[in-house]
């Protein structure tokens, strides 16, 4: 099977990846804001953000979304990196959070 | 093969599905929990050739359920592969330490994923034709003789339930996996049985199968507290992956090791104390060494090791010699 022939057969999951990827998004939003206004929960708000971006990185690299994909690992790695340093890089995270999302509003909407 | 993958991930689910389908050879049949997996275990009428597991999932993990697979006497050594998006090296060492045979990291490719099954299916063929064997048995004599390992002098064979033993297959696989970060703290030692070839010839397979058995058990103890992941390669030599062990006392380990096997009172099955030594060969550290590289380093310390062996007889034989002259 060729290149496009590939790209053709997985236009369906694709789709269906990005259907998810609507909601997804939409919780990340969520629990960003939580984080925000709710220091308290940013830990928890923090560790439901980055099951979600674990999941996006495991799929959209092979769907062809490699930037959203590699984005989405950084920052998962980032939200790790500063849960062991008990939570001294939270500023980072946050901006790396929306330019994730920024980056993939952007995907969704181009594929829309 | 027929393939059970596991993900709580319906996209990766559907991606397996779809290029697995690509393969006329494989069958695949998903779930999203290990819940929903070992219910779909308990209504197949055909047991499964393989396993794809993500790590992460809520309640029971993959390597969890990797590891009470590895408790299922029909599944003990199915080729178990870890679909995971963890790329941490603990997650590695745990998914090899509680049986995985092999590791793809997410996102995957078709090809990655057609040729990490490739190399499971010949382990899946093995376990198949012994599992046919263990059925055709008529007695109960033939059934437990079909179940033991095929020994051969040369070639590794299985150890099962000892903890830190792992598949030489799954060994080479592991350091493959570890980048060059995670591979430099870590160091192969490679640990030869003495005489292991009058040994192979004076037992039974099943004695000889055990008494490696027993010595893979004494080598993997002696390495604790530090991670350490230990494979039998064949020809009466262990390879072990350890980390952090920069300053190692080798001559002290192996009087150790010596001293816990003289400890475990090893015998053959009428009673016949055995006397079993190892000694160890040049360790290997696997600094900037990876993938073909860390192999290598492997095959290096095996070698080594068995030209210690031999060099320790050949010794012994020249100091009778020696004696005689005199």
């Amino acid at each position: 099977m060729n290149m496009s022939d590939m790209n053709a057969t997985l236009q369906p999951i694709r789709d269906r990846f990005l259907g998810l990827l609507q909601g997804r998004l939409e919780d990340i939003r969520i629990n960003l804001e939580r984080a925000l206004e709710q220091p308290e929960d940013s830990a928890e708000a923090l560790s439901i953000i980055e099951s979600i971006l674990h999941k996006i990185a495991g799929t959209a690299g092979t769907l062809g979304y490699t930037e959203m994909g590699e984005k989405a690992r950084v920052v998962e790695d980032r939200i790790i990196q500063d849960r062991a340093n008990d939570h001294a890089l939270q500023h980072k995270v946050y901006l790396d959070v929306i330019d994730f999302l920024e980056i993939s509003y952007e995907v969704s909407e181009r594929a829309a | 093969m027929y393939i059970l993958a596991v993900d709580d991930d319906p996209i990766i689910l559907e991606l397996l599905t779809h290029f697995v389908g690509e393969m006329p050879q494989h069958d695949i049949v998903t779930a999203e929990s290990v819940a929903a997996a070992r219910a779909l275990m308990a209504d197949q009428d055909r047991p499964f050739d393989c396993f794809l597991l993500d790590i992460q999932m809520p309640d029971t993990d993959g390597i969890e359920f990797c590891q009470s697979l590895r408790d299922i006497p029909s599944y003990n050594r199915t080729p178990v592969l870890m679909l995971t998006a963890m790329s941490d090296k603990k997650y590695i060492d745990s998914a090899f330490n509680a049986g995985a045979t092999d590791y793809i990291t997410k996102p995957f490719e078709l090809n990655s994923l057609k040729g990490r099954l490739a190399l499971v299916e010949q382990i899946a063929a093995d376990v198949q034709q012994k599992t046919s064997k263990i059925f055709a048995a008529n007695t109960l004599r033939q059934k437990f003789d079909a179940a033991q390992p095929d020994v051969e002098l040369h070639h590794p064979f299985p150890i099962l339930d000892v903890d830190g033993v792992i598949e030489n297959i799954a060994m080479e696989n592991y350091v493959t996996q570890l980048s060059r970060k995670s591979l430099c703290g870590s160091v192969v030692l490679g640990f030869t049985i003495r005489q292991v070839a009058d040994l192979f010839y004076d037992l039974s397979s099943y004695d000889f199968s055990c008494m490696i058995t027993d010595v893979s058990e004494a080598v993997s103890d002696c390495l604790l507290p530090t991670q350490r992941l230990v494979s039998y390669a064949g020809n009466g030599t262990f390879v072990c992956v350890v980390e952090g062990a920069a300053q190692i006392d080798l001559d002290r380990l192996v009087d150790q090791i010596n001293l816990y096997i003289r400890s475990m009172e090893l015998s053959q099955s009428d009673g016949t104390a055995l006397n079993v030594r190892i000694c160890a060969g040049r360790p290997s550290r696997l600094v900037w060494r990876k993938g073909d590289g860390a192999v290598e380093a492997i095959r290096q310390t095996h070698i080594s090791s068995e030209e210690t062996a031999e060099r320790l007889e050949r010794e012994l034989g020249s100091i009778w010699t020696t004696a005689q002259t005199a």
